[in-house]
């Protein structure tokens, strides 16, 4: 029979793994095991080892990655030394999944952090115009100066991939763990011989079980990226600016895969295809062996963005075009256009070649639109008149707007034209769900578009993959 | 190598006569991954050596190589087993003639008519072998789904046969491009390893075994002109390992000693491989900064 007190080198497992699991890194009972299994076949001396043994079995991407470290250096390390980066550890053990610019002998930069140093009273400035603009709907023409602000603002999405900012305190230390485990398991090898002899059982499974009920249940607090994820974009903080850059990145990357894919797999079949049924079963003299069915083609989307850019909506509109701009990759033909008090058609910027923030200053500085106020109506009559020939059945017309602009009703009778021309007009809305309602407008725009709150990006991300991806 | 008795160190060695250069961190989560009996769930950007981890292991331990290129629509037919209609046609017609002596149906699925595919391959072989199942964020999450019996249990069930188990547990080597993220369930099932761009350095030593003509001076200017366009977040796609030896070797060529301007005005499009790549590291790093500091 089992002695009722858990392994207490499993406990010191499992409390690590529970606030890895507070750190929101999902771990399942299986990779604890593998962990522990894994744990037996290192050199306990060698902390690499052990670390490397701990990530491989329970961290299983590279963003968990980052988390990981950071709480395996605050559970693990002695007190009195703190945090050690990977390239203080000295050589051999360079961290496979570290940047070429946090390992020793590294790259060579292109730029320096001092290049982009810029006024932080300026963007308070800028930022506190655009809050003060937020509730009016008329805004004032944003000056040149502004606009300067404005793109330094977006070229601080090409800085450094590293973060700068401090994060807040992890929980709080547990002391020199690894100490007290190594003396455990030594006293273990005393009495009941290497660990590397003793299988992983089913009574560590008991073991775990009894060690998790054992411990408080975690407050699943979220990762870093997790958390810009599902901030509020005008919210997002410039230093967050780069990390969310590449986000975007990502996540326009995986829609672009999604979307080009030729086919789409159902999971009921389609009509018998009678005539590759027939060619393929030639071979078996006719007889009707192998069935081929109609698979549903993939009809890549086509689409339209119309995107406000007046001052409540500046900030907002950058991190979408920049979505889209990643989706343009691969989606030909997107159109887009900005609008405050008119309409201006903007697809010749993304169609250059350049980089996005290149792109981005190129429109900001040029483009009359930014920060004006809004006037919806007359920016859709401008497109109704010059580019109705871009609508079809199989466009999805994307705006993104607050919704709040002068003359609604003549608007929402532009936008039923548009909605009986093309596929669907979906409405991306910064606002949340409950503020909708506090004006009358937004029923009449109601009546002639799909509408979603969109004021993060995990928001935007959902909604262009179930409306894109929609048959 | 004995698949049964190998040490990290040993393991170190053995991928480096096999001019594999990387850190000892990765060889230590092979080293789990074959002690545990665990596939190895390799990602990381295109060209950073992740399906070369499966051929090494082959050559390491003298295992077959069994590679399961996966795609978008590979399905269990191409991927386990598929009956040899052709085959069992003509048994059927040669009976019909009288040339064949009486055959039961179960007989028409037997062993002697199934075609193998890769992932049967390896569950039936008896000598060892090393599966390489690669860009598996490149099929469906049906067939992910459809992997995880084998990578757990390492057997597969044919309806007509039955459920058939590995004779051995092969070591399994996954690769991802991380086009999509691979499903929780499968990750599970794995051990994982995210192999990055490496750094100048490792670069240097790998040019140095992989193009040993270059020398160390053009290694260390390739390598450190192949970081600084890494490091550029404007181009489309970075350059992998294999360009940068292209690169050296290119330069060998052409008879450069020196990754000068005019040799990196001549020989970019060894390493950037579009017209776009090209224009944005010359705009926004430079011909110049690319290119060695003359010798004083």
């Amino acid at each position: 029979m089992k002695n009722n007190t858990p392994d207490p080198l499993l406990s010191r497992l499992v409390e690590f793994i529970h606030s890895l699991r507070r750190r929101g890194i999902r771990i399942s009972v299986s990779e604890t095991m593998d962990a522990l299994n894994a744990l037996s076949q290192v050199d306990f001396i060698d902390q690499d080892q052990v670390k490397i043994a701990l990530s491989a079995t329970l961290v299983k991407n590279q963003h968990d990655r980052k988390v990981f470290d950071k709480a395996y250096n605050e559970y693990f390390s002695p007190p009195g030394i703190g945090m050690q980066g990977p390239d203080q550890r000295g050589e051999g053990y360079a961290d496979a999944g570290s940047r070429p610019e946090e390992a020793g002998g590294g790259p060579v930069s292109a730029k320096k952090e001092s290049d982009r140093d810029w006024g932080k009273e300026f963007l308070d400035h800028a930022r506190q115009s655009v809050e003060q603009n937020e509730r009016m709907s008329i805004k004032p023409g944003w000056t040149k100066r502004q606009k300067n602000q404005f793109i330094e603002t977006i070229t601080r999405m090409q800085g450094d991939r590293q973060s700068d900012g401090t994060s807040a305190p992890l929980a709080k230390k547990t002391g020199n763990s690894l100490e007290q485990w190594h003396e455990e398991v030594k006293k273990q090898v005393e009495q009941n011989g290497p660990s590397g002899s003793r299988p992983v059982s089913s009574v560590v499974k008991e073991d775990l079980d009894k060690t998790f009920v054992s411990l408080a249940p975690g407050s699943g607090a979220k990762s870093d990226s997790e958390s810009i994820l599902h901030e509020d974009m005008k919210k997002i903080a410039e230093k967050d600016f780069p990390r969310v850059a590449l986000l975007i990145k990502k996540l326009s990357r995986r829609l672009a895969t999604r979307i080009s894919r030729r086919y789409l797999k159902r999971r009921r079949r389609g009509r018998l295809d009678i005539r590759r049924t027939i060619r393929k079963n030639i071979s078996f003299g006719g007889a009707l062996i192998d069935l081929k069915f109609h698979s549903k083609k993939v009809q890549k989307p086509r689409i339209v963005l119309i995107c406000d850019v007046s001052g409540s909506m500046a900030r907002y509109a950058v991190f979408v075009i920049q979505f889209i701009f990643g989706l343009s990759k691969v989606v030909k033909g997107i159109e887009s256009f900005v609008f405050s008090e008119d309409l201006e058609r903007v697809t010749p910027y993304f169609r250059k070649g350049e980089g996005f923030v290149n792109t981005m200053s190129a429109l900001v500085e040029k483009s009359g639109q930014w920060g004006m106020g809004t006037n919806l109506f007359y920016s859709l009559e401008t497109f109704l008149d010059k580019h109705h020939r871009l609508l079809s059945p199989s466009v999805f017309v994307l705006i993104v707007s607050d919704a709040q602009t002068i003359q609604p009703l003549k608007a929402a009778a532009s936008l039923k034209e548009i909605r009986g021309r093309v596929k669907n007009v979906i409405w991306l809305n910064t606002l949340p769900k409950e503020a909708w309602y506090q004006n009358i407008e937004v029923y009449e725009f109601l009546k002639y578009c799909t509408m979603f709150e969109c004021s993060t990006l995990d928001q935007l991300n959902k909604v262009l993959s179930s409306q894109m991806l929609a048959v | 190598m004995d698949p049964n008795q190998f040490t990290i160190d040993g393991l170190y060695k053995a991928f480096e006569e096999q001019g594999y250069i990387c850190e000892k961190s990765l060889v230590v989560t092979v080293f789990l991954a074959l002690k545990l009996g665990k596939p190895l769930l390799v990602e990381g950007a295109p060209g950073v050596g992740k399906t070369e981890i499966g051929k090494v292991l082959s050559r390491v331990f003298d295992a077959q190589l069994i590679r399961l290129q996966c795609y978008e629509g590979l399905d269990e037919n191409k991927a386990l087993y598929e009956w040899n209609y052709q085959k069992q046609l003509l048994r059927i017609q040669l009976q019909k003639e009288g040339f064949s002596s009486d055959m039961a149906e179960r007989d028409l699925f037997s062993a002697e008519y199934l075609l193998e595919r890769p992932l049967l391959k390896t569950i039936r072989s008896e000598k060892p072998v090393v599966l390489l199942i690669d860009e598996v964020d490149k099929v469906e999450e049906e067939f992910e789904a459809f992997l995880f019996e084998l990578l757990s249990d390492f057997q597969v069930s044919i309806p007509e046969l039955g459920t058939i188990t590995a004779r051995q547990i092969p070591m399994v080597v996954l690769t991802s491009n991380r086009e999509r993220d691979i499903s929780d369930g499968l990750k599970r099932r794995c051990v994982y390893l995210f192999i990055d761009y490496p750094t100048v350095e490792k670069e240097v030593r790998i040019l140095q075994v992989k193009a040993p003509e270059a020398g160390e001076r053009l290694s260390r200017e390739v390598a450190r002109a192949i970081n600084l366009i890494r490091a550029n977040e404007a181009i489309g796609k970075k350059p992998a390992i294999s360009e940068s030896i292209d690169w050296a070797r290119a330069l060998v060529a052409l008879g450069a000693e020196s990754l000068s301007q005019e040799a990196v005005k001549h020989t970019l499009n060894i390493v950037l491989k579009n017209k776009e790549d090209i224009e944005a590291i010359v705009r926004e790093v430079g011909v110049k900064a690319l290119a060695a500091a003359p010798k004083a």
